[in-house]
């Protein structure tokens, strides 16, 4: 299964706990542990297959919305996603680059 | 905890369409400085267009370079499009983290970067997991 179709059943799934959301009871913990558990079994696909977009759309949204997150909290979000994106990146720039040494 | 990590999760189905509008507003400014609540979503928009250039990599990689998308003057132009903003991201955030305001001159180049990446072969639907253009 390719990202986009993980990414469309995922957003699906998620909409479809959104719309039951309002019609459970405040004191109904059950149920609201019941659709915590169903979305968070579906972690492990979110993370394999858009883990960057994921953690990016986060940060955004923490960013441009009303998350409480400090402006301090942001800035140690974004350096640990930039550290990890740059590891990532610096294993393979050597090999990609057309103009390294042996790479003609 | 489960509590944050469902709104994480929830945040994903307007994610999509957030990633989106954000990477198509991040434009260049004008004005001398530019703000951390500017500054960061920008940087995390890099972020994200970087990790896609990286999969191009190890795709071209992986394939020997053999598809067209992988040829010379492609790959040259990923790879110059993320020195560029890598350094400019890490400018600009030093700005933020030291407190002096952080260039709009600096910032309009990780702009520039964020721009020539989505319009290199690194923003195929394949790569960032979402389409970008």
């Amino acid at each position: 299964m390719n990202a986009e179709s993980i990414v469309g059943i995922v957003n699906n799934v998620v909409d479809m706990a959104q719309r039951f959301l309002p019609l459970i009871h405040k004191g109904d913990t059950k149920s609201i542990d019941t659709i915590i558990d169903t979305i968070q079994s579906m972690a492990p696909l979110i993370t394999d297959q858009i883990g960057d977009t994921y953690t990016g759309v986060k940060n955004i949204i923490d960013a441009v919305g009303s998350h409480p997150a400090t402006t301090e909290d942001q800035l140690a979000s974004l350096a640990a996603f930039s550290a990890k994106v740059d590891a990532d990146w610096n294993a393979i720039e050597g090999k990609l680059d057309p103009d390294s040494p042996g790479n003609g | 905890m489960k509590r944050i990590a469902l709104v994480l999760v929830l945040s994903l189905s307007l994610g999509g369409c957030a990633t989106l509008d954000t990477i198509q507003k991040v434009q260049e400014v004008a004005n001398a400085t530019v703000p951390a609540s500017v500054v960061i979503p920008a940087a995390n928009t890099f972020n994200i267009v970087k990790a896609a250039a990286t999969r191009y990599g190890q795709y071209c990689i992986q394939q020997q370079m053999a598809p067209a998308i992988c040829s010379a003057p492609n790959r040259r132009a990923v790879v110059k499009a993320v020195r560029a903003g890598t350094n400019a991201r890490d400018r600009m955030t030093g700005s933020i983290v030291n407190g002096t305001p952080a260039s709009a001159s600096i910032y309009n180049l990780m702009v520039g970067a964020i721009s020539d990446l989505k319009n290199s072969p690194a923003a195929a639907s394949q790569f960032t997991g979402v389409p970008l253009q």
